[in-house]
């Protein structure tokens, strides 16, 4: 026994050693350079991860998401809002529900949230009209006012029921009314007062925090520095998350321990115990990948913050250092084909559902692309738990190449398609090819332009697109693939009014599903807007619109369900991948919380790269 | 020479308007435009979308956006940028212009003095091996892919000895300690390199004004030099700001030797060839007849007749300077105007973009007027 005590003593001591973390500071490199920290700017027409990574920590909000299991949890507020009450106030119609504030949160400069500082912050960016994400976080169809009820209680009205109201309004920044108002007051009398503010640039690095850190120095174009926040009020805070859905936070210097979503019971799924763990963070800006890449080798970072994640070229090159983790996470976001519905042949469904089944998003993503991206089928994503329906079926899903073939074959005919050469299948073999479509008219069926970005831009894509031209050209639909500029697209799609047949892109996309309604929905079939198949089924609006009115997401759930449902069938886009989030970090010399989650360490959902629970190994 | 001066400005303000309508135009025929930006953010609605374009002024008709920006550029105002919005461009172009002037004005006038003294003696030594060798490694120099080149000069120095900074033009360990702001400390090294300068030009006219010796001419210019140089540094040394101005300056060192590398060739084969020429002329065989030191008339009669091309050559560098390089700022993560245009253009912020290339434009040709008027004193042939 004695022989074994010995080095296991040695080895807790050693391994004690390696888990010993106290302070320190880490330093993450950005590939650009921060073009604001006026939180009013940085959300409107400077809405960019760089500016997010750094900058957006220090601001709270009155509900967030949970880490890893993405559930709408309190943050600054005192457990979930009251359920919603109709009323009518001057003989409007109006819903209305209440939020307490948790008390006991301070911000930097000592002073105590109130419910002033959630009214002011709300009623600049609506009042002022601010442009941006603003208007998308305080939607002016939906939010109506709040109101100071008392210092730590205030009232929501919006115009109707609504998930948006969850996700976008209840979880808008708050920032500091005692900062802010004279600014705001100027602003006021002056001819664009929403310019002014955003343009105000005097003392932002003394603009109070309510996060964990504050940025204290900001050296244009080479790095930030952001410093912990000694009153940081959830500094401590433990986050349990359990097999059965339940969440539960203790936090010890406010004395709460609240569970939401069920029973803190059984077995535990996550235990987090939030930080911050470092005295600072630096922000080095690069300019470029290489740059970065050779500097975390050489050991002057320790993570690349990138919202795209690293090249793939770069693997190989990190991995070559022991030193470095390199990991890989889906990104939140996809991309797809999609069809315009208002041109022929891809009017018809039986088209789409034919260039659907041909397309083998697993031989393309495990074969052809070398496990370079994430075969998807749905708008949401698998790692998007709770909106994740795993029961739709994309076309084809399971079949060969050749079964593949024959049922996009049959699909054509059922619906009177034709060849002038029909394609032809022998003891499973595409023996031969057909040439000359012709549509349920009988005339030949025109050549038909899918466009895609170019392999400079990005290769996966061109890649896909010169397969399903193949596909499609097997069978002998006309299709050609124009490997174009992004930009090419995008001014075809949506500047010159949806001037297009077929294109490949991608979106990034939000935890709440809530564009399957933004993409499909007849509203958004305007010039500009997201809709640019054309899509117009009066079954799939209800179900969207009941999804986005719901305030119960379980509700919401099913509805969200049904109208993927009737998009599956109706294929407006055809879903392709979530594409790889690859990112780096010095193991040897920082670790994280948790390294595999959704849109990677650097996602917002993450904090821009678990400021609060990133430690320094010494 | 004044009313030769006053038509070239003449010229020049008309070219400029051409320039200036060329650009606004190029800039808004590119496809995509702010919208593919915005479009790419599926949180922006529509109608947030709108409200972004109606800020950026958008919105209106593309020949009222033109004439409102003719009327700016003609009244100094550049606008405001859409990616940094809304922040002025002349403050974008302010904070960047002095990295780049301090980066590429070194290296120029680097380039220039290794580039004239290696061309001037190349031809003079003509047809011995170190002609053939620095023929074929300034060849190599000049053409090599500059990507290549700068990932072999931070590999080595920078990964492999570990000697130079990989990129970045500070150490954020060391400023983390002060409050200071870079941008001062660069203005501060560019007011030296400027008095310095200004001192070694005053001198050398002052020793032309008071000697006909050669001799006493060079003993006040370098001790002049010298003096200014030493006071500089010991100025330098006792600031507080010293040690900051020192590592922006040891951040320098690879990418200037990478500029200088890549265009000294240039100046040298130019000087070299030109030289070739000169010495085949009669006044120089005159000069040997009359048995003056090689020396005087490499250097007094050849040099600086063959300088000409070289000059002009150099001027015209130092009106691109303000450009700066695309891809040693950004391989080199040093944030100049180069790199402002580039993300300008890519982010379809249109007023920064034209911006920066007015600016350069203005540079350029005024860098073709002083050319002009250098040669008039330069070449005693050349009368306006």
């Amino acid at each position: 026994m004695k022989k074994f005590l010995v080095p296991v003593i040695v080895m807790g001591v050693i391994v004690a050693g390696m888990l010993a973390f106290a302070g320190g500071t880490v330093n993450y490199a950005m590939l650009s350079d921060v073009t604001s920290l006026n939180i009013w700017s940085m959300l409107g027409p400077n809405a960019t991860a760089w500016n997010f990574y750094p900058a957006l920590g220090k601001y709270g909000s009155l509900y967030g998401m949970s880490d890893l299991t993405y559930q709408v949890v309190p943050s600054l507020a005192d457990g979930m809002w009251s359920p919603l009450q109709k009323v009518t106030e001057d003989g409007t119609t109006m819903y209305v529900t209440t939020v307490k504030l948790l008390k006991g949160i301070k911000w930097s400069d000592g002073t105590p949230l109130t419910a002033d500082d959630v009214v002011f912050s709300y009623e600049v960016p609506f009042k002022l009209q601010m442009p941006g994400n603003w208007m998308s976080n305080i939607p002016p169809d939906l939010f109506i006012k709040v109101v100071k009820v008392d210092d730590y209680t205030v009232n929501f009205y919006i115009t109707h029921p609504s998930g948006n109201f969850i996700f976008s309004i209840l979880m808008s920044v708050i920032v500091q009314k005692n900062f802010w108002e004279p600014v705001y007051k100027y602003a006021l009398t002056q001819k664009d007062p929403a310019q002014y503010i955003m343009s105000y640039d005097k003392n932002l690095l003394s603009e109070p925090s309510i996060g964990a850190f504050t940025t204290s120095q900001w050296q244009k174009g080479a790095y930030l520095l952001n410093s912990a926040v000694s009153t940081y009020a959830f500094q401590g805070q433990q986050e349990i998350e359990y097999t059965n859905g339940a969440v539960q936070y203790i936090i010890p210097s406010l004395n709460k321990n609240d569970t939401y979503y069920g029973s803190a019971e059984g077995t535990v799924l996550n235990n987090f115990k939030t930080g911050p763990y470092v005295s600072s963070m630096i922000y080095r800006i690069y300019q470029n990948q290489t740059a970065a890449v050779a500097a975390i080798l050489k050991g002057e970072v320790d993570y690349i913050l990138n919202p795209n994640g690293l090249q793939k070229g770069f693997v190989q090159q990190l991995q070559s250092n022991p030193n470095v983790k390199v990991i890989e996470n889906p990104s939140l976001g996809f991309q797809y084909i999609a069809f315009n519905m208002r041109r022929y042949p891809m009017s018809l469904k039986p088209f789409r559902v034919a260039i659907a089944y041909l397309i083998d998003r697993d031989l393309l993503a495990n074969k052809i692309l070398g496990g370079n991206t994430n075969p998807l089928s749905s708008l949401v994503p698998p790692g998007n738990k709770f909106w994740y329906d795993p029961n739709l079926k994309a076309y084809g899903e399971g079949m060969s190449t050749i079964e593949r073939y024959q049922a996009a074959i049959k699909t054509l005919k059922d619906a009177g398609f034709s060849w002038l050469i029909e394609p032809k299948i022998t003891n499973g073999q595409l023996v031969q090819r057909g040439q000359g479509l012709m549509g349920p008219d009988g005339k030949l069926v025109k050549q038909i332009t899918m466009m895609a970005p170019s392999a400079g831009y990005d290769p996966i894509r061109s890649t896909t697109a010169l397969w399903v031209e193949k596909w499609a050209n097997d069978i002998g639909i006309p299709l050609y693939a124009d490997l174009t500029s992004f930009n090419n697209i995008v001014d075809a799609v949506f500047d010159q009014n949806f001037n297009f047949d077929m294109y490949i892109l991608g979106w990034g996309i939000t935890i709440y599903p809530s564009y399957i309604n933004d993409f499909f929905s007849a509203s958004q079939n305007v010039p500009g807007g997201f809709n640019a198949p054309g899509y117009d089924n009066p079954e799939f609006e209800n179900a969207s619109k009941a999804f986005l009115d719901s305030t119960d997401m379980n509700v919401a759930r099913e509805y969200a369900f049904k109208a993927e449902e009737y998009l599956n069938a109706d294929v407006p886009y055809i879903v392709l991948y979530a594409p790889q989030v690859t990112e780096a970090y010095r193991a040897d010399k920082i670790s994280f919380a948790y390294t595999q989650c959704l849109d990677g360490i650097q996602s917002g959902y993450s904090g821009y790269g678990e400021p609060t629970y990133v430690k320094v190994i010494q | 020479m004044l009313k030769y001066i006053g038509s070239r400005l003449i010229q020049i303000a008309i070219l400029l308007v051409i320039f200036v309508a060329i650009v606004f135009f190029l800039l808004h025929a590119m496809p995509g435009g702010i919208k593919s930006i915005l479009i790419t953010n599926p949180k922006l609605t529509p109608q947030a979308q709108e409200a972004i374009v109606k800020a950026f002024g958008l919105n209106q008709p593309l020949w009222l956006q033109f004439v409102d920006y003719m009327k700016n550029v003609f009244t100094l105002n550049l606008g405001i940028s859409f990616s940094y919005y809304p922040t002025p461009v002349w403050n974008i172009i302010a904070e960047r212009l002095p990295r780049t002037l301090l980066l590429f004005t070194v290296a120029t006038l680097i380039a220039f003095f290794v580039g004239f003294s290696s061309g001037k003696s190349l031809a003079w030594n003509r047809g011995k091996t170190s002609e053939y060798i620095s023929t074929v490694v300034g060849i190599v120099t000049y053409t090599i892919f500059t990507p290549l080149l700068i990932f072999i000069m931070i590999w080595f120095f920078g990964s492999y000895l570990g000697i130079f900074p990989l990129n970045q033009f500070l150490s954020p360990d060391l400023w983390i300690h002060t409050n200071l702001n870079a941008q001062t400390v660069f203005l501060y090294i560019l007011l030296t390199m400027l008095i310095i300068g200004a001192v070694m030009l005053v001198s050398y006219l002052v020793a032309l004004r008071f000697s006909h010796k050669v001799g006493t001419r060079k003993l006040v210019f370098y001790i002049s030099t010298v003096i200014v140089v030493l006071l500089s540094l010991f100025f330098w040394w006792i600031s507080p700001i010293g040690i900051y101005g020192a590592d922006i300056l040891w951040h320098m060192i690879l990418p200037v030797m990478v500029v200088t590398i890549i265009s000294y060739a240039g100046n040298m084969l130019v000087m070299r060839d030109s030289m070739l020429e000169t010495i085949k002329e009669d006044f120089i065989t005159t000069a040997r007849a009359k048995g003056l030191p090689d020396k005087v008339i490499r250097d007094k009669h050849a040099a600086r007749t063959a300088m000409l091309p070289v000059i002009t050559n150099f001027v015209l560098s130092m009106g691109f300077v303000v450009s700066g390089g695309v891809i040693t700022e950004s391989l080199f993560s040093w944030p100049g105007m180069g790199m402002t245009l580039l993300y300008s253009v890519l982010a379809k912020d249109y007023p920064l973009a034209a911006g920066a290339l007015i600016f350069t434009g203005i540079f350029v040709l005024f860098a073709h007027l002083v050319v002009d008027i250098v040669y008039a004193f330069l070449d005693p042939r050349i009368r306006y």
